[in-house]
């Protein structure tokens, strides 16, 4: 379907930074029923984004039975919050035309890898309820994800961390205040939203630490996690290739926690 | 296909530690063969039951489903309380050597012969995992000269690490002392003994377990990737302890876990 614009006038654009305005490509099923919705966030360190993590999950999510959408997010040199303002005008976009799509307006769910999994991980961390007083009838939804999905995520931008994401991200100065703020596993409370998020145990761009200690905390604070660590493959592998046999697995246990969470 | 139980040693008085006055049977293991003339690798399986009894929920019906996989299996009958540390491990041990020294008789392939475990079934794997020998090639008994090294571990729910399972219970049934000081906690807590050589690991647990913390399973994990051991952990989001294959009614997803552990089997040429 046509690429749909998050705003008529993009907040903090900068025409001269030469990368197009922030969009949703909607992967809609044509079954004229109501579904969930995954918004997916491809990676690429906060300078790019990486095409095989975007519509082929997309795709993928539509054979699994639930609507789906290509967030493109302005990255680097824009610096947060600028991904994050995207992610969460992405969220209560989809969810104020929900009807308009045959989504259910609380079965919104937003997926994202390596980088794209951090945007995901800010986003289910730093939600607002809406603005009721905004102009934008768009701008009183929620921006609270239903269910969120961190892929080899650079869930942490204080330890065990990708540096290149973080310096993307937060400029060549920052705090580590700023660090803290932006990584989940301090910012987890009882209103987190559910969680689905794998990794593999051998990548080497971004460990492992990143998803076991985000479980950890949302565990504590008994939030419901589906964790899944596969032991073969490296950084990046999308969907799944030759050389991460067993990740393949994931969408479908996606699919499974999705169900039992009501999407 | 289920054969008659083969005795882990012939005679009592060659099993360690015996006692007949305790009156548990002598350990063995419950052979579940695919005789289909190739060779397979085997699990052995451990069910769990807090070391005072095995649950026979996570003995049988797992041996099955292996069979179904593709993969041979072997329910190992192993002593509880009030035998006690080192009694379970001794006898998993001699488990694994005698699938391994009559390989060729079961169908199996000799280098890959795994251990499983449920609960405290799972305990026994972590420590199967992280104690072993190569054998003595000198002794008069052949089972004892192979090795006892799984190729393989499965805990599932396990208690890898004893913190996690704070019970004095526990402890009694495992070792017969209530309070345990904390270098002996550490000694029995397989958590802390995972090295580069431990076997690749397969483990699964419900975030929700309410008797051993799943913390056991992510943090194992978490130091078999440290130390580069391959290792496929799957955690559900719900259900309570003891779900042996899964439910889906009560803890939906759960019962994936076994056909993960298959293709994670398969991949190591199991």
């Amino acid at each position: 379907m046509e690429t749909i614009k998050l705003w008529k006038n993009t907040p903090m654009f900068d025409e001269s930074i030469g990368q197009p305005e922030p969009t949703l490509t909607p992967y809609l099923l044509a079954d004229g029923k109501m579904h969930g919705a995954v918004i997916v966030c491809p990676g690429g360190g906060y300078v790019m984004k990486a095409d095989h993590e975007g519509a082929p999950i997309a795709q993928r999510m539509n054979e699994l039975g639930f609507h789906a959408f290509v967030l493109d997010y302005r990255v680097a040199p824009y610096r947060h919050p600028v991904p994050l303002m995207d992610a969460q005008r992405a969220i209560r976009y989809v969810r104020h035309f929900a009807d308009r799509f045959g989504i259910y307006k609380d079965k919104i769910a937003i997926l994202g890898f390596s980088a794209g999994g951090h945007l995901v991980c800010t986003a289910a961390t730093l939600w607002d309820e809406g603005d009721p007083a905004a102009e934008d009838p768009i701008d009183r939804e929620s921006s609270r994800p239903d269910l969120f999905v961190p892929c080899y995520a650079v869930a942490s931008v204080d330890q065990y961390w990708h540096e290149g994401s973080a310096y993307s991200l937060m400029g060549e100065k920052f705090e580590r205040r700023q660090m803290r703020a932006l990584t989940a596993e301090f910012n987890v409370t009882e209103k987190t939203p559910p969680c689905f998020l794998w990794h593999t145990a051998e990548d080497g761009a971004v460990p492992v630490e990143n998803s076991l200690r985000l479980a950890k905390a949302l565990i504590a604070h008994n939030v419901p996690v589906s964790l899944h660590i596969f032991p073969f493959g490296p950084h990046g592998v999308g969907l799944g290739r030759e050389d991460s046999p067993l990740a393949e697995d994931w969408p479908q246990l996606l699919a499974d926690f999705l169900r039992t969470m009501g999407f | 296909m289920e054969m008659q139980k083969i005795y882990l040693w012939e005679n009592e008085k060659d099993v360690p530690l015996f006692d007949a006055g305790i009156g548990q049977e002598m350990p063995s293991i419950t052979p579940f063969l695919l005789n289909d003339g190739k060779g397979h690798g085997a699990m052995i399986v451990a069910p769990g039951g807090a070391y005072t009894h095995k649950a026979v929920h996570e003995g049988a019906p797992v041996a099955q489903r292996l069979n179904e996989m593709g993969i041979n299996a072997f329910v190992l009958d192993y002593r509880v309380h009030p035998y006690h540390a080192p009694v379970p491990m001794l006898d998993a041990q001699r488990a694994i050597r005698a699938v391994r020294a009559r390989a060729e008789e079961f169908g199996v392939l000799p280098d890959k012969i795994g251990f499983m475990g449920f609960s405290a079934g799972g305990h026994l794997t972590g420590l199967c995992g992280t104690q072993y020998d190569a054998g003595n090639p000198d002794a008069g008994d052949p089972v004892e000269r192979v090795s006892c090294r799984p190729d393989a571990i499965a805990p599932c729910y396990g208690v890898l690490n004893i913190n996690m399972m704070r019970s004095a219970d526990f402890n009694e049934y495992m070792t017969g002392e209530r309070d345990l000081d904390i270098r002996r906690v550490r000694a029995l807590s397989p958590e802390y003994h995972v090295t580069p050589d431990t076997p690749p690991c397969f483990l699964w647990h419900t975030a929700t377990d309410p008797i051993v913390m799943v913390e056991s399973s992510i943090d194992f994990a978490q130091k078999c990737a440290d130390q580069n051991v391959p290792v496929s952990l799957h955690v559900y989001p719900f259900g309570r302890h003891g779900l042996d294959l899964g439910n889906e009614k009560e803890a939906p997803g759960t019962t994936s876990w076994s056909g993960l552990l298959g293709k994670f089997l398969h991949q190591l040429g199991f």
